[in-house]
């Protein structure tokens, strides 16, 4: 399989090229970065024909064998996260060719962007948690870099904050792995899992009650939750995403916080360490607080950015909350609320991000300026709000209802009732934003001149709000086996990831 | 000495005092030497691309402490410290991609183990190791001459 590596080193090879040849001649660089995804879209759909014959793939670097050397290892959830990636990072690289027209450096920006490709390219399909924790760095530092691109007082602060919050929880991970390899004498996931298994049926060794255990499961709970940035854990997502450029808030809120966050937590918790109840209940509580805290402190706020920030730490605790759960139909659930938190969370951002463009401004006393002339980008915001809110035909509907089925059967009814109440805070404060732009301003739209965004960005929203109406469709069945179930099963079985991995 | 060299060696405006300008030039060398030696020996004891370019840097580093930012910024500029840094990076990845080649995996040893040379033994380590000690130099040199950079703008800026 030529195309693994390949998902990382084509876009390292964008970066060396752009920083030789396109520094001075900058819409080279935009080329070069689009020709980039374009060749990893197409790798992209080789792998994800050979992973329907075989289930997974280990790709050896250098020829070293699995427990010892460096693995790449597509399976069913490296496929999922790495669809979700490769789809949103397209529409933001489509996106930002337009909105960064007339920016300073722009090859910093692509080269940064294409940086971040690769780190999370990497972050999905290590096969060892230190080459995982490599990859994390290479994407994280990118993307501090990336949020203070615009140099300005706000974004340098901002970036400073997530910085700080990142390097905290870049050391608890790696403690938790100089622990877990001290403890266990090995770094690959699945050979972690192994000798676990095989220590807890020697019986010198009770998973549950093992001190150094759950030592490494809280650091890495900590960490990660760190950069997904949920509730105890949430103060630098908010000053981070305000004055970045939209692009770049984009992939922060849809892939950087969702990748190097959730889907670590997912395989080292379930994967690697094995969950336990009261992991899950601790997972269900940070859902359940980053749902409310976020749900009321977007309440309040009056930027647009700032607002959308909030109601993001809001939405990612229900993609926890279905996690914590911990049911099949639950993940399930978490997992189609991923894609369509991608989905509409982007498309809320790309129409705040082109009021913006017109306006330099996002306060919402300007919104309906900007409304009036662009109805494009009103009719994406409207539609975002509606699939964030859960009115039927958008994605987010599918998502929460299944996320509060699955509560239901499991028996937390509480949970479905908290679920309920932080939806209609989220309609009370979208109605608020959105009527702020609707209804008031009585100037006609005569007074104002037309205010439109370049083509690009028009077609980056029309994409999303095309998926936005037919996400639903995942649910079917025939999709949902070729891509949902694989995800799920690996997740939901304890033991098949280690065995199906070792004995290939 | 040439008289330009002359000028910054006995210039006290610029840099420290002369013993340590003295002292930088007789050790400069020998520490350059020293990561070179430690960056080429990686693969038979400990040391490798890390510690020799980071020695390396050090050795450049000394040079601006010694004679000031302005003579040693005048040799060793950002740009060409960059181009460095960009060949190191460039180096390691056509080294993996050679792997490739013949349909075997990323970053195969492609060479035969009985090399001529015996730095070669190792396969493609050494040339790794080469890589990484460029890399590595060019980039923590670049993260000094960068912040002193951003210092001289904000005492221009008052």
């Amino acid at each position: 399989m030529l195309e693994i590596p390949l998902l990382i080193i084509v876009p390292l090879l964008g970066v060396f090229l752009i920083v030789a040849v396109a520094r001075k001649r900058s819409p080279v660089a935009g080329i070069i970065s689009i020709l980039a995804i374009c060749l990893i879209i197409y790798l992209y759909k080789n792998v994800l024909c050979a992973i329907a014959n075989s289930g997974s793939i280990v790709y050896e670097i250098g020829g070293w064998s699995m427990p010892e050397g460096i693995n790449l290892i597509v399976d069913g959830l490296a496929v999922f996260m790495l669809g979700i990636v490769y789809f949103i990072s397209f529409l933001c690289l489509l996106y930002s060719i337009a909105y960064m027209k007339n920016s300073f450096d722009k090859w910093k920006y692509y080269t940064l962007f294409l940086l971040l490709m690769s780190g999370i390219s990497g972050v999905v399909l290590a096969g060892d948690i230190f080459t995982l924790f490599v990859f994390l760095e290479i994407s994280a530092i990118a993307s501090y870099a990336l949020v203070s691109i615009s140099l300005e007082g706000g974004a340098l602060y901002g970036a400073f904050g997530y910085m700080r919050m990142g390097m905290i929880s870049s050391v608890l991970i790696l403690l938790g792995i100089a622990i877990s390899y001290n403890y266990l004498s090995t770094l690959s996931i699945a050979d972690v899992s192994l000798q676990l298994g095989i220590r807890n049926q020697a019986g010198n060794m009770l998973l549950n009650n093992n001190i150094v255990i759950i030592f490494i499961s809280l650091l890495f709970l900590t960490g990660f939750a760190l950069k997904v940035g949920l509730v105890p854990f949430h103060f630098w997502v908010v000053d981070a995403h305000a004055f970045a450029p939209a692009p770049v808030v984009m992939m922060l809120s849809a892939l950087i916080m969702p990748v190097l966050g959730i889907y670590p937590m997912l395989r080292i918790f379930f994967n690697m360490v094995g969950i336990t109840p009261r992991l899950l209940s601790l997972m269900m509580i940070m859902g359940i607080l980053s749902m409310i805290i976020g749900a009321l402190f977007s309440l309040r706020e009056k930027n647009i950015k700032r607002f959308l920030s909030y109601n993001c730490i809001s939405e990612l605790g229900f993609v926890v909350l279905g996690i914590g759960i911990g049911t099949k139909l639950a993940i399930a659930g978490a997992f189609l609320h991923m894609i369509s938190h991608a989905i509409s969370s982007s498309l809320l951002y790309a129409s705040a991000g082109a009021m913006d463009y017109a306006r330099k401004h996002s306060d919402e006393k300007n919104i309906d300026i900007t409304f009036k002339t662009m109805p494009l980008t009103k009719g994406a915001s409207v539609i975002g709000a509606l699939s964030v809110i859960g009115i039927p035909p958008f994605n987010g509907f599918w998502s929460k209802m299944i996320i509060i089925t699955a509560a239901w059967i499991a028996g937390y009814k509480g949970n479905c009732l908290i679920i309920v109440i932080v939806l209609i805070l989220n309609a009370v404060s979208f109605l608020k934003i959105q009527t702020a732009g609707m209804v008031r301003g009585d100037k006609k739209k005569s007074d104002f001149a037309a205010l439109e965004v370049p083509f690009l960005m028009r077609l980056c929203m029309i994409i999303l709000v095309c998926f936005s109406l037919f996400s639903g469709i995942l649910w079917l069945s025939s999709a949902r086996e070729a891509f949902l179930d694989p995800a799920v099963k690996l997740i939901s079985q304890k033991h098949s990831y280690s065995q199906h991995i070792l004995w290939k | 000495m040439s008289v330009e060299k002359r000028q910054y060696y006995f210039d006290q405006s610029k840099g420290m005092g002369i013993i340590v300008k003295t002292v930088t030039r007789l050790t400069v060398g020998i520490v350059f030497l020293f990561g070179i030696n430690v960056a080429l020996k990686g693969h038979l004891v400990p040391g490798g691309g890390v510690a020799g370019g980071g020695a390396i840097a050090l050795a450049l580093l000394s040079l601006i402490l010694a004679f000031g930012k302005e003579t040693a910024l005048k040799n060793i500029n950002r740009k060409r410290i960059t181009m460095i840094a960009t060949l190191g990076m460039m180096m390691f990845l056509f080294l993996g991609l050679i792997g490739l080649i013949g349909g075997n995996l990323f970053s195969t040893h492609f060479m035969d183990n009985e090399g001529k040379f015996g730095i070669l033994k190792a396969n493609i380590i050494p040339l790794f190791n080469i890589a990484i000690c460029l890399l590595v130099g060019s980039g923590v040199y670049t993260i000094f001459i960068t912040l002193i950079m951003l210092q001289v703008r904000k005492g221009s800026d008052k």
